[in-house]
C-alpha cells in the first residue's frame, strides 16, 4: 500500500500530537506513527494533581489535546513502527510496518517525537525496587491514582501512614552514568505529595532530595506552601540503602539526617522512587533508520535543517509537558518554514 | 419552525427492544417530529452514513438522538466525518441509557425516559442556529519590546512575509541580552551572535523598526487593533496591526546595602563583561589583582535558574583562563537545563568549591579582603561542621530579577492580566505560556518569567507559529457562540467591561436612546452602550451572570435553554 502525506510524525505522545495539530492549522497534512495501541504516550498516563487548587501538572491539557486529535481528521497508524527510510530531503519514502503488513508513505519532512522512558528503577539495586513490594516508582503511584483513585500499600492494600519520596533516582547519578538532571521530577514529586496530602491528611511524607530545581512562575509559591505544611518533611540527603522487614513488610531506610548530624535509620511503610527520565527504548533503532546522532547524555541530537528531519519534545532532552508542547509548536514552525522553502 | 429528526440508538442491544417499543407512542404524540429512525449502533460508520443521507433529504432542521452518552457520538461523528446540513447547535442527545435505564426500575425509568426525551425536544426547539462570521485580517503585527524575544519573533515573521512593526523604548535593540557575553553551552561569543541578529532586523524590508518609541494607546480587537505609538521626538504614529506580541522583558536590580556597597562587590553583568574583555591573566578590578572570587547566589530570586547557570559558567572561566580560585555559595545547585549537570561536575573537578547554605553567610572586611564565614554542611557529624572562613578579593552578587516597571502600564493599555508577582499574565496551563487572556495578543520571554535564552528562542518560534496560523489565510473565522448586549437594556454601569476576563467588552456609541438616559443631556444621534466584540469573546458567560439589567445574553445558551437543561420549566406545551 502506498500513501502520501506532507509530514510523517514518529510518536503519538504529547509532542507528536501537538505537532500534528499545529501542522494541520498551518495547512499541512500529517500522519502519526505510534508503536502502542493508542496515542497519548507517557503523558496520557498522568493523573490530575490538584490539591485545593490547580498545581499546574498539565494532565488536563493533555486530555484536551488527545480529544482534539481524535476529532481532527489526522491519519494515525497505531501498533506501527518505522522500518526504513529512502529518498532525499523533501522527497522521503518511509516504510512502516503494522503487524505483518508493510506500508509506504511518501512525505516531504519528518518529525521525530519518540519521547522518553521513565528510568528503570531496578537498576538502583540498593533501593530494592522489584524485590520489595512496598517500594514503587512515582510513575506506578500515578497509575495507581489514575486507575484506583487511591494510594495503597501493594503488600496489604492498606493506606500507608508514613511515606518517603526518594528524589534523583536515575538522574544526576555518576554511578549509573546519568550525568544530567531530569528537570521534571522535583516539581512532579511535590505535586503528587501535595495532592495526596490534600486527599489524605493523615499520611506523613518525607521528601529526600539533593537540590530542588525550580519549575516556572508559580513554583516558588507552591514550594513555600509545601514547606509550610507540617506533614511534609524536607531532608537534604539521598538515602544509601533500604532494608526490608518481612514480618511487617515495612522498610528501613538508611540516610544522613543533617538536622541530627548523623547517619540514621528510619522506618517507612511505603517508599516512592522519583524516577528520572531516560532516553526512549526505541531511540537506537530510530537513530539508525533516520541517520541521527546522540548527545552526550544519550538523547537524540537535532540533525541539520536541510535534512528535513526535525525533533520535537523530550526525545532531545528532558522536558515537562508544558515545555514539550511549546517545543512541538516551535518544531511545527520550523517544519512549515522548511516545507515553504524558507530557511 | 422546521421539524425534528429523531434517531433512536439501540446501542448494540443494550437498550432492550421492548423498551424502545414503549417509547414509540410517546414520541409520536409530539407534533414537531419529522421522522423516527431506529439504528442498531449509531457509532458505526454505516449508521452514520445512513443518518447523513436521511438528513440531507431535507424536511427537518434539528435533530435529537435517544441513546447513550453524547461524548460517544461526538467522537465517532468526527472520526467518520459525519456531515450534516443541520446547524451543530440544533442538536441534542437524550442520554436515557445512563440517566434512567441503568439506575431505575422499569416503571420509573419509562417515566423518567419520557421526561428526558421531552427535555431534549424542548432544548432543540429552543436552540437557535449559530453561524460563523469571517473578518479580513491583514498580515501586520506589532511587537512591543526589542529584546532577544522580540527580535527572534520579528525575524521569523518577516521571513514569512508578514509586515512587522517593532517598537523598543531604548536607543538600541537587544534589551537584557546585551548583558550576556558568553553562551554557557559552548562558551561562544553571545554579543557577536546578537549583533548579527540586530543587523538582520535593521536591514529587513518587512520590519519597521521604531527605537525610543513607546505605546501610548490601544483600541480595537483582534484583526482590527489601532495602536498609537510616540517616538522620542514626540511625534505620534497610528498603526493598525492585526495581532500584537508583547516581549517587554524584565529588569535587573541590585540592593547594595552595608558591605554590599563596597566597590569590589560586583554583579553578574559586570564580571561577565570583565571576563569577556580581559584577554589574559591576571584579572584586575578596582586597581587590584583578583585571585579569589566568591559568588553568593540564591540571596534573591531562588526560583530562577539563570543565576546558577551564570555562576557556574563564569566560575569555570575564572578558574581556567585567569587562574582564580572560585567559591560558590548557594542554597540549591540549579542544574535543570540541558548540559548543566555536566558543567557543574566539570566546575567541581576544576576546583571550584561549592557551599550550600541555609543561613546567609556572614561577611566582613579584613585587611582589604572580604572574609566570608560559612558553615561547612557537607560533613555528616554536627560537631564536625566547623565554620569556614574564606578570604576573597572579589564578591559576585546576584541581581534580583524584577518585573519591568512598565508592566502595569502595559497591562492596563493592552487589557492583559498582571500576575500577583508583578510579571505579566498569571500561570494558566490552558494558555500554554504564550497566549494572553486576550485573543490576538501573545506574550513571551522575560516579561512573563525570566528564563534561559534557549527557552526564550523556543517560545519565539512557538509564538511565530501561532501568529502565522492566524494570518495564513488572510481571514479569521469564528463561531458566533458569544455574548450579546441588548443596547436597549444597557444602563451603562460599566460592570461588564470590568468583569470580562478577555477584555472583549467596550463602551461604544452605537445605540438608540433608552430609558436609562436621564433627561437634560443634549440629544445625540447615537448613544453609548456596552458592546461585545464577537471576535474577541470566548463565550464564557461571566458578563451574562453579572449584568444587573439582564441586558446580556449568550447566543448559544439563552437563559431559557439553561433553565430547561436544569429541568426547570421543561414541560412540553403542546
Amino acid at each position: 500500500m502506498f500513501k502520501k502525506s506532507d509530514v510523517v510524525i514518529i510518536g503519538g505522545g504529547i509532542s507528536g500530537i501537538t505537532s500534528a495539530l499545529e501542522l494541520k492549522e498551518l495547512g499541512f497534512k500529517s500522519t502519526i506513527i505510534e508503536k502502542e495501541a493508542s496515542i497519548g504516550g507517557l503523558s496520557a498516563s498522568f493523573c490530575c494533581k490538584a490539591s485545593e487548587s490547580c498545581n499546574k501538572c498539565f494532565s488536563c491539557v493533555v486530555d484536551k489535546k488527545i480529544f482534539e486529535i481524535n476529532t481532527n481528521k489526522i491519519n494515525i497508524f497505531t501498533n506501527t513502527k518505522p522500518i526504513a527510510l529512502n529518498g532525499s530531503p523533501g522527497q522521503y519514502m518511509l516504510t512502516i510496518k503494522r503487524g505483518k503488513e508493510k506500508l509506504q508513505i511518501e512525505c516531504s519532512a519528518i518529525v521525530i517525537a519518540s519521547g522518553i522512558e521513565p528510568y528503570d528503577a531496578t537498576k538502583k539495586v540498593e533501593y530494592g525496587y522489584g524485590r520489595f513490594k512496598n517500594v514503587i516508582t512515582a510513575k506506578d503511584l500515578d497509575e495507581m491514582l489514575r486507575k484506583k483513585g487511591t494510594i495503597i500499600r501493594p503488600s496489604d492494600g492498606k493506606i500507608p501512614q508514613n511515606v518517603a519520596f526518594f528524589q534523583c533516582v536515575g538522574s544526576r547519578d555518576e554511578s549509573i552514568g546519568n550525568l544530567y538532571c531530569s528537570q521534571v521530577c522535583c516539581a512532579y514529586a511535590l505535586r503528587l505529595i501535595k495532592s495526596l496530602r490534600h486527599n489524605y491528611p493523615q499520611i506523613m511524607f518525607t521528601f529526600l532530595y539533593m537540590d530542588i530545581q525550580p519549575a516556572g512562575i508559580s513554583f516558588k509559591k507552591f514550594l513555600n506552601s509545601c514547606q509550610a505544611d507540617k506533614g511534609i518533611r524536607f531532608i537534604r540527603s539521598l538515602p544509601s540503602k533500604v532494608y526490608y522487614s518481612p514480618k511487617t513488610e515495612n522498610l528501613r531506610v538508611r540516610f544522613i539526617n543533617p538536622d541530627i548530624g548523623d547517619v540514621v535509620e528510619e522506618i517507612f511503610d511505603m517508599i516512592i522512587l522519583s524516577v528520572g527520565i531516560s532516553p526512549g527504548k526505541e531511540s537506537n533503532q530510530i537513530s539508525q533508520i533516520f541517520g541521527l546522532s546522540f548527545s552526550e547524555d544519550g538523547f537524540l541530537k537535532e540533525p541539520p535543517y536541510e535534512k528535513g528531519i526535525f525533533l520535537a519534545g523530550a526525545c532531545k532532552g528532558p522536558k515537562d509537558i508544558e515545555r514539550s508542547i511549546i517545543d512541538a509548536k516551535s518544531t511545527a514552525f520550523k517544519v512549515q518554514n522548511f516545507l515553504r522553502g524558507l530557511n | 419552525m422546521g421539524q425534528i429528526a429523531v434517531f433512536i440508538d439501540r446501542m448494540r442491544q443494550t437498550i432492550p427492544n421492548s423498551f424502545i417499543e414503549k417509547l414509540h407512542p410517546i414520541i409520536k404524540e409530539i407534533p414537531e417530529i419529522g421522522f423516527i429512525s431506529v439504528e442498531e449502533d449509531l457509532t458505526s460508520s454505516d449508521a452514520i452514513q445512513r443518518m447523513s443521507k436521511r438528513l440531507e433529504q431535507g424536511s427537518v432542521d434539528r435533530m435529537i438522538i435517544i441513546g447513550g452518552s453524547p461524548k460517544n457520538y461526538e467522537s465517532s461523528f468526527h472520526r467518520f466525518g459525519f456531515t450534516t446540513p443541520l446547524n451543530p447547535y440544533q442538536f441534542s442527545v437524550a442520554n436515557i441509557k445512563q440517566q434512567s435505564l441503568w439506575n431505575l426500575p422499569e416503571e420509573e425509568s419509562l417515566k423518567k425516559t419520557k421526561e428526558i426525551i421531552l427535555k431534549s425536544i424542548r432544548i432543540v426547539s429552543l436552540s437557535k442556529p449559530i453561524h460563523t462570521q469571517t473578518i479580513p485580517i491583514n498580515p501586520e503585527v506589532l511587537i512591543i519590546g526589542g529584546g532577544i524575544a522580540g527580535i527572534s519573533v520579528a525575524l521569523a515573521l518577516a521571513q514569512s512575509g508578514i509586515h512587522v512593526n517593532l517598537i523598543e523604548k531604548e536607543k538600541v535593540l537587544g534589551g537584557g541580552m546585551n548583558e550576556l557575553r558568553i553562551f554557557y553551552q559552548d562558551l561562544g561569543d553571545a554579543q557577536k551572535w546578537l549583533e548579527e541578529k540586530i543587523s538582520d532586523v535593521t536591514s529587513n524590508q518587512n520590519i519597521n523598526l521604531f527605537t525610543q518609541t513607546e505605546l501610548i494607546y490601544l483600541k480595537g480587537h483582534i484583526g482590527r487593533f489601532e495602536a498609537k505609538v510616540r517616538k522620542f521626538d514626540e511625534t505620534e504614529i497610528i498603526l493598525h496591526p492585526s495581532l500584537i506580541v508583547v516581549a517587554t522583558g524584565f529588569k535587573r536590580e541590585i540592593q547594595r546595602e552595608g558591605i554590599f556597597a563596597h566597590r569590589r562587590v560586583v554583579t553578574f553583568s559586570e564580571i561577565e563583561k570583565l571576563i569577556s574583555e580581559t584577554k589574559a591573566p591576571p584579572l584586575y578590578w578596582d586597581g587590584r589583582e583578583i585571585q579569589t572570587v566568591t559568588f553568593i547566589i540564591d540571596r534573591v530570586n531562588e526560583d530562577i535558574k539563570i543565576d546558577s547557570i551564570n555562576a557556574i559558567k563564569q566560575a569555570l572561566l575564572l578558574q581556567n583562563r585567569f587562574e582564580c580560585q572560585v567559591i560558590i555559595l548557594c542554597k540549591d545547585v540549579k542544574v535543570s537545563s540541558d548540559g548543566m549537570e555536566r558543567l557543574y561536575r566539570r566546575a567541581r573537578q576544576e576546583g571550584v568549591i561549592f557551599f550550600k547554605y541555609e543561613e546567609p553567610p556572614k561577611l566582613s572586611l579584613v585587611n582589604g579582603q572580604f572574609q566570608i564565614d560559612i558553615k561547612d554542611t557537607s560533613v555528616i557529624k554536627k560537631e564536625d561542621q566547623w565554620s569556614v572562613s574564606i578570604l576573597s578579593d572579589l564578591i559576585v552578587l546576584s541581581e534580583s530579577f524584577k518585573p519591568n516597571p512598565s508592566n502595569e502600564k502595559i497591562s492596563r493599555l493592552l487589557g492583559i492580566h498582571l500576575g500577583d508577582n508583578g510579571f505579566l499574565m498569571e500561570d494558566n496551563p490552558q494558555l500554554l505560556r504564550i497566549r494572553s487572556n486576550r485573543r490576538g495578543i501573545f506574550i513571551l520571554g522575560g516579561c512573563r518569567f525570566p528564563q534561559t535564552l534557549s527557552e526564550t528562542l523556543i517560545e519565539g518560534n512557538a509564538v511565530s507559529e501561532e501568529v502565522i496560523r492566524f494570518l495564513r489565510n488572510g481571514t479569521y473565522t469564528y463561531e458566533l457562540s458569544v455574548a450579546e448586549v441588548d443596547p436597549q437594556k444597557c444602563a451603562l454601569c460599566y460592570t461588564c467591561p470590568r468583569v470580562c476576563p478577555h477584555s472583549a467588552i467596550t463602551i461604544e456609541k452605537y445605540a438608540e436612546r433608552n430609558i436609562y438616559i436621564t433627561y437634560g443631556i443634549p440629544e445625540q444621534n447615537q448613544w453609548p452602550a456596552a458592546k461585545v466584540d464577537p471576535a474577541a469573546c470566548f463565550g464564557c458567560g461571566i458578563c451574562v451572570g453579572e449584568c444587573p439589567a439582564k441586558a446580556i445574553t449568550l447566543r448559544h445558551q439563552p437563559d431559557e435553554l439553561i433553565l430547561t437543561q436544569m429541568g426547570i420549566n421543561y414541560k412540553h406545551n403542546s
